[in-house]
């Protein structure tokens, strides 16, 4: 029914359409084109037999923060066309194209504390864990969760790191302190679950299916306010990192602030 | 730049220049002015100080001021580049990219090697496709600072788009070599997409060897980390190259990564050599056509025989010219009364009675563009339909992506595509899909696949051994589980269909029937159905079960059939909504209603149930009860979106725009009103779309005018927003995703959302003219006015806080603006007040001249579309331009494959030979009275009437003309040649498109009729016989409202009219617009 490919830049019109119909939390068309000129590999589109767009995911590479990471920026699938699974698989693909194409260690997203279906696919099927709830994230003062799920890298990574450490202890012979040291490198990985963790319930009904309860997959990560500030990146594509050009700077900024115009 | 300065400052005053320049790149507008005037107190006439003050206030939104400011420091400083560059800032900033252009080429010829301006200057050239230009000022650039790598990527990038390739890849090779040892300046994501880019030229070249042989290398050196594009390319050129071992890897790799991806199975499914019968792969884009071998052509041939009498048809050889002609007429207009039956298929070129194959051909053949043009009689299997099966990440003319004009799928009715709901013409009984009237559109039921044609037992067990062996390897994959059902038939598909639906009706997944409608040919659509109430039967038994397997003979099923497992209610249910989709799309709207009845009896809380139900009743026309239902699945999930999107829909279909706005500004995140509205702001284009429609229909003219213009506005919006983006592409040296958003934006006006507003726009701007020409011109501006009173106290109540709000919301917001401004500008204040939020002002604009500025971009742009030259004629006749008439004529007639009896075509053309002629001999006469053309032009000369005359000639087919040489003055037709001429075509144009079983097409040979000048009434035979045999069965719900309209507006056919209706009612008793009662609001538009 529905075929889940990488999308193209002549999607994007599509993909707001199918945003604005089933989000609450839209973004302009430039937004879009910022996510598709700057990670294309990224975003996925769901399309159903009549060529439609039906769901999609917009991603994008966090580079500068110290770990390079993926975030989920948006994630959609219209009513009509869920419990097929195509969350999930868009979700796949998009972690799978930051993993090998980007390197990225971990992929991050936020999810409305209330948005049970949206955190039971994250937490439950796709494996992510609480990292922080970031209180009233959302335009509406609602809290987010911040989840993050660790991709092979960075498990190697600790996994190095721990064994590193352990070897170096162990030349030192301050053993004792190893078992201690164990469990709290993998604790970032497997967050105990917060306290108002939907209980597994939530997880019945939209996993296993016998009652008919509707889903409420309003799966959106990023609240507009986060976005007027990175619009305003999108807007100023320039404005960063060329240090190549410096004795030009001014100029650039003039030009710079026209965009803003 | 100030000491370079033509105008040298004293030490301090220069000391403040350069805080000036610091301050303007802090954005301190204020404080540059400030400066700015402490310089200008002693040196008045300083240009590059005037001139850097007018840019700070232009900034604060003082354009005026600034533009004088601009223009008074280059008088005063012409040889500043300071000044030039300030000028052409402003005049990018007011996007006028050719001035702007002016002025920086100005400032680098006093300052050559200026790279900032050079760059501004690149920057603005490809922004309007100043192509030569662009590379040579990427060249200077190159040039002036080879160590930049995107320097070098952006040049090639130049070359690229001139068209030159190979220079193209020169530049990208001399690029490697310059940084062969530097490979720290580029991270490892960038320097992949510089090597995909150079495939990617390399690709277009037709150098597929060299390119794949480049990925690879650069997959083994570890600098191509985008694997899916490089497998991606890898698979389709080994395709092209039938490489098929390469091609098999590949998209084994990508259906590994991604096992629900469509293509990559059909790619693996075309690199599989035992397949080629069946999916042979597609020929490299622009190549001639690979001429098949014999041994294919033969079975192709052989297939086409088996497949009749309803299967596709399109291995079927090209026929020669004239014989396709004979066939796209027919399909057009069949002849011969419709017969459901195989003796009307046998002899090739007549009617053929079944759609897939009028449909390949018409593909085929109206991809003028495409590599494998029409016309030509070589046999050849690779249809455009066939290339249709792949997607356009395996070849260019791959399947066409949802929204955008392209040819041929929207072109012409009956083409297969979203838009055209023909087919229904093709002959009233068999219609294939088995499809009784009340569908809006034909569904897209299957067409990718159609191409493949009827299989043989022995070919479908192979497609089926096929991906049973992928299945084996991708249990999870739904892709596998779900392409054999489009290849298979009888037993062995239903039995495979057996398998696949049960774990999914178990599973409750609402979207299962959109799956199922793309089997509803008449024999697989029988299996749907007979599959789906054997499980209704088995579910209500005890225990109850979906029943035995399908598709097995009925010895075979016993084994697994032992233990039946007892089913939860929830299959039961999802079994009753099933049945009820299916019951909606057979047309069977009672029968719907009652299996949905049962399904909401027997879960009431099931949001979904009552979406369906609500799509059910808005097939059968009953669009309020529809919007009832709509709301009521609303308001039982407040929090989802897609039901309120579904429910203000329902709302703006039966008029309630009021309503529908509240109930979208549910989601919207300010309180806003209309004035500058969220929705705005989010480009919420659909709802502007259709919120302009209803407005339009209740008579709210200004409204729906901004509503539309509004859709416009975002797609300039969307233009403009590639500015932002060159820059940032060429640094970011991504030039392969760079150059297919260049492509797009280059064709961005194609897109279905500025086309159906263009195309609303139009018609009611051409509809405005004709009511200012009318006595009671003022009517329009009463019309909302009307609709006032028609509201009901509170909502008028409502209305009126509404406006104060909005008013006092404006003021609020301006005096806010100016604040805004005054302060940093931080956030830039595109929240300007809309000064105009209900059109009043856009309504007192000249209709003819804005009509005309959207055709324009029609017509540059979707060309392809029919509509947009039907549009064009109208426009240029409400001008009088008759020749402007006659290129819109002309050009429809080709995308109509030169068949005059199109029905789109054949009301235009009598229209136009009857009003030539008429202007012919009645110059300076009144206008005709049938006929609301305008009165003729005075001076219609002899020139210009002779060319009308000549140029029309060819349109008109043979039958109609006197012979060529019999023609009079050389070679010229007589207007009363013409006029003849015109008239027998209108006659039989009109019987022909009268007799098919189509309402669409009678309603055309009516027009036809009526253009042609006569009156339509019964009184005469030909109008008579069109109109007694209406059927309202011969076409969707909404060819039947739209021939109602047509009647009632002849004042003549009244009686023709109530029957109609009445039958129309017994057909759709639910439809709110054949209710005998005195009818509401036209509810559809026109």
């Amino acid at each position: 029914m529905v075929s889940i490919r990488p999308a193209t830049i002549d999607d994007l019109p599509a993909m707001q359409h199918a945003n604005l119909c089933c989000l609450p939390e839209n973004y302009q068309m430039k937004y879009y084109l910022y996510h598709a000129l700057s990670w294309p590999q990224l975003l996925y589109v769901a399309e159903d037999y009549g060529g439609k767009i039906v769901g999609y995911v917009l991603a994008k590479m966090e580079e500068d923060s110290e770990q390079k990471h993926g975030h989920i920026t948006s994630l959609a699938v219209l009513r009509s066309h869920r419990k097929m699974g195509v969350a999930t698989k868009l979700m796949q693909a998009a972690q799978h194209a930051m993993e090998e194409t980007f390197g990225a260690e971990y992929v991050s997203l936020h999810v409305r504390v209330t948005n049970r279906a949206a955190f039971t696919l994250y937490h439950d099927t796709l494996g992510y864990r609480i990292h922080e709830t970031e209180s009233k994230y959302y335009a509406d003062n609602e809290d987010a969760y911040m989840m993050r799920k660790m991709f092979d890298i960075s498990l190697k990574k600790e996994e190095d790191k721990r064994r590193k450490a352990n070897a170096i202890k162990d030349k030192d012979k301050d053993s004792p302190d190893t078992p201690a040291k164990k469990p709290a490198a993998s604790a970032a990985l497997e967050l105990p679950d917060e306290p108002e963790q939907p209980s597994s319930s939530a997880s019945m009904g939209s996993r296993g299916g016998d009652t008919p309860s509707p889903m409420v997959m309003g799966l959106v990560q990023c609240p507009p306010d986060v976005i007027a500030r990175q619009a305003d990146e999108a807007n100023t594509p320039q404005g960063g990192n060329q240090n190549d050009l410096d004795e030009d700077a001014a100029k650039k900024n003039k030009r710079k602030k026209k965009k803003k115009k | 730049m100030s000491q370079k300065s033509s105008q040298p400052l004293p030490a301090k005053e220069g000391a403040h220049f350069k805080s000036i320049m610091r301050l303007y790149e802090a954005k301190q507008h204020k404080k540059v002015v400030k400066l700015a005037d402490q310089i200008l107190k002693k040196y008045p006439e300083h240009g590059e100080t005037l001139s850097m003050k007018g840019l700070a206030m232009s900034n604060m939104d003082k354009k005026d001021q600034a533009y004088e400011l601009c223009k008074k420091g280059l008088r005063c400083d012409v040889k500043s580049q300071v000044c030039w560059h300030a000028l052409g800032i402003l005049y990018r900033q007011d996007k006028d990219y050719q001035e702007a252009a002016k002025c920086y080429r100005q400032a680098l010829r006093i300052e050559p090697e200026n790279f900032t301006i050079m760059r501004d200057l690149s920057n603005l050239q490809i922004h309007i496709r100043q192509l030569e230009g662009f590379r040579e000022t990427r060249r200077k650039l190159l040039s002036l600072k080879p160590a930049l790598r995107f320097n070098w990527t952006t040049f090639a990038l130049a070359h690229h788009l001139c068209g030159s390739l190979d220079a193209a890849v020169g530049v990208l090779e001399e690029h490697e070599k310059t940084f062969k040892d530097d490979s720290e300046s580029i991270d490892a994501y960038d320097a992949g997409e510089v090597s995909m880019y150079k495939a990617m030229v390399l690709e277009e070249s037709g150098r597929y060897e060299e390119a794949i042989d480049y990925l690879t290398e650069q997959l083994r050196e570890g600098r191509c980390p985008d694997k899916v594009g490089y497998y991606e390319t890898v698979g389709r050129l080994s395709l092209y190259l039938r490489n098929f071992d390469d091609a098999h890897a590949a998209y084994t790799h990508l259906f590994k990564a991604c096992p629900e991806h469509e293509d990559y199975a059909l790619g693996l499914q075309a690199a599989t050599v035992q397949l080629h019968d069946i999916s042979p792969p597609p020929p490299p884009p622009g190549d001639p056509v690979q001429p098949p071998d014999s041994k294919k052509k033969g079975r192709a041939k052989k297939k086409v025989r088996e497949a009749l009498p309803n299967g596709p048809q399109c291995e079927q050889p090209p026929p020669a010219l004239a014989a396709k002609e004979c066939d796209n007429l027919s399909y057009c207009l069949p002849t011969a009364p419709p017969a459901a039956s195989p003796q009307s298929m046998v002899p090739p070129p007549t009617p053929s009675t079944d759609a897939p194959a009028p449909d390949s051909d018409s593909q085929r053949d109206a991809s003028g563009q495409g590599s494998e043009t029409s016309g030509h009689s070589a046999p050849t299997p690779f249809s455009v339909g066939r290339i249709r099966l792949f997607s356009k990440t395996i070849h260019p003319l791959g399947k066409p992506l949802c929204g955008w004009l392209e040819a041929p799928s929207e072109l012409l009715e009956g083409g297969p595509g979203r838009r055209g709901d023909g087919g229904e013409g093709l002959d009233g009984t068999d219609d294939i899909h088995h499809r009784p009237h009340w569908k809006r559109r034909k569904a897209v039921s299957g067409r990718r696949f159609e191409c493949v044609g009827r299989l043989t037992d022995e070919q479908q067990e192979r497609v089926c051994g096929f991906y049973d062996a992928l299945r084996q390897q991708y249990p999870k994959s739904d892709v596998v589980r779900r392409l054999p059902l489009y290849f298979t038939e009888g037993d062995r598909f239903a039995k495979r269909l057996d398998e696949y639906l049960r774990p999914r009706i178990r599973k409750g997944i609402p979207s299962l029937f959109n799956l199922l409608k793309c089997f509803y040919t008449p024999e697989k659509g029988a299996f749907v159905e007979q599959l789906l109430t054997g499980y209704l039967r088995s579910l209500e038994a005890t225990p109850s079960t979906f029943g035995p397997p399908a598709g097995l003979p009925t010895d075979a099923g016993d084994a697994n059939n032992a233990t039946p497992k007892e089913e939860l209610p929830l299959s039961y249910l999802f079994t009753l909504t099933i049945l009820a989709q299916h019951a909606d799309y057979m047309g069977r709207t009672s029968e719907a209603l009652e299996w949905i009845d049962k399904a909401i009896q027997h879960t009431p809380t099931l949001v979904d149930l009552y979406s369906i139900k609500a799509r059910i009743c808005k097939h059968a026309g009953a669009f309020e009860r529809a919007s009832e239902l709509a709301e009521e699945a609303r308001q039982l999930d407040l929090a989802d979106r897609f039901l309120n999107t579904k429910s203000v829909k329902y709302l703006l279909r039966i008029n309630k725009t009021q309503q529908a706005l509240s109930t979208a500004l549910l989601f919207s995140k300010e309180q806003d009103s209309d004035a500058t509205p969220n929705l705005f702001d989010m480009q919420c284009m659909w709802f502007e779309y259709e919120i302009g429609r209803a407005y339009r229909r209740v008579h709210d003219y200004a409204r729906a005018l901004k509503n539309f213009h509004r859709i416009v506005n975002h797609l300039n919006d969307f233009r403009e927003d590639q500015f932002d983006f060159h820059g940032y592409c060429q640094r970011k040296m991504s030039n392969r995703t760079y150059l297919s958003f260049l492509r797009m934006e280059d064709r961005l006006y194609s897109h279905k959302f500025f086309r159906r507003a263009a195309k609303q726009l139009i018609d009611l701007y051409l509809f405005l003219h004709s009511e200012k020409g009318k006595p009671g011109a003022s009517e329009s501006s009463e019309a909302p006015k009307a609709e006032e009173e028609a509201l009901t106290p509170a909502e008028r109540k409502r209305l009126k806080n509404k406006l104060k709000k909005e008013a006092k919301k404006a003021e609020a917001s301006s005096s806010a603006a100016e604040e805004k401004t005054a302060t940093t500008t931080q956030v830039k204040s595109k929240r300007r007040v809309d000064d105009d939020p209900h059109g009043a002002k856009l309504i007192e604009k000249d209709p003819i001249e804005e009509a005309t500025k959207i055709a324009a971009t029609l017509q540059e742009h979707c060309s392809l579309d029919p509509t947009t030259h039907a549009l064009a004629y109208r426009l240029h006749k409400t001008r009088r331009m008759p020749l402007l008439q006659l290129r819109a004529l002309r050009r429809l007639w080709e995308l109509c494959q030169r068949d005059p009896f199109n029905h789109k075509l054949a009301p235009l053309l009598a229209d136009f030979t009857h009003n030539v002629c008429v202007n012919a001999d009645q110059t300076n006469t009144d206008a005709p009275p049938p006929s609301p053309a305008p009165s003729p032009p005075p001076g219609l000369s002899d020139e210009v009437r002779s060319v009308l005359v000549s140029e029309l000639a060819p349109l008109l087919p043979p039958p109609f003309l006197p012979a060529p040489s019999a023609a009079s003055d050389g070679g010229g037709m007589s207007v009363d040649q013409l006029r003849d001429a015109g008239a027998r075509f209108a006659t039989a144009a009109a019987e022909k498109l009268g007799a098919a079983p189509s309402i669409k097409m009678k309603r055309a040979g009516l027009c036809v009729l009526r253009n042609g000048g006569a009156r339509l009434s019964g009184d005469s035979a030909l109008c008579k016989g069109i109109l007694e045999t209406l059927s309202p069965r011969d076409g969707t719900l909404r060819d039947c409202i739209k021939m109602l309209e047509f009647l009632q507006a002849e004042p003549q056919l009244q009686s023709y009219a109530d029957t109609f209706k009445s039958s129309c009612h017994a057909l759709y008793p639910l439809a709110d617009f054949f209710q005998p009662s005195p009818p509401a609001d036209p509810q559809v538009p026109p």
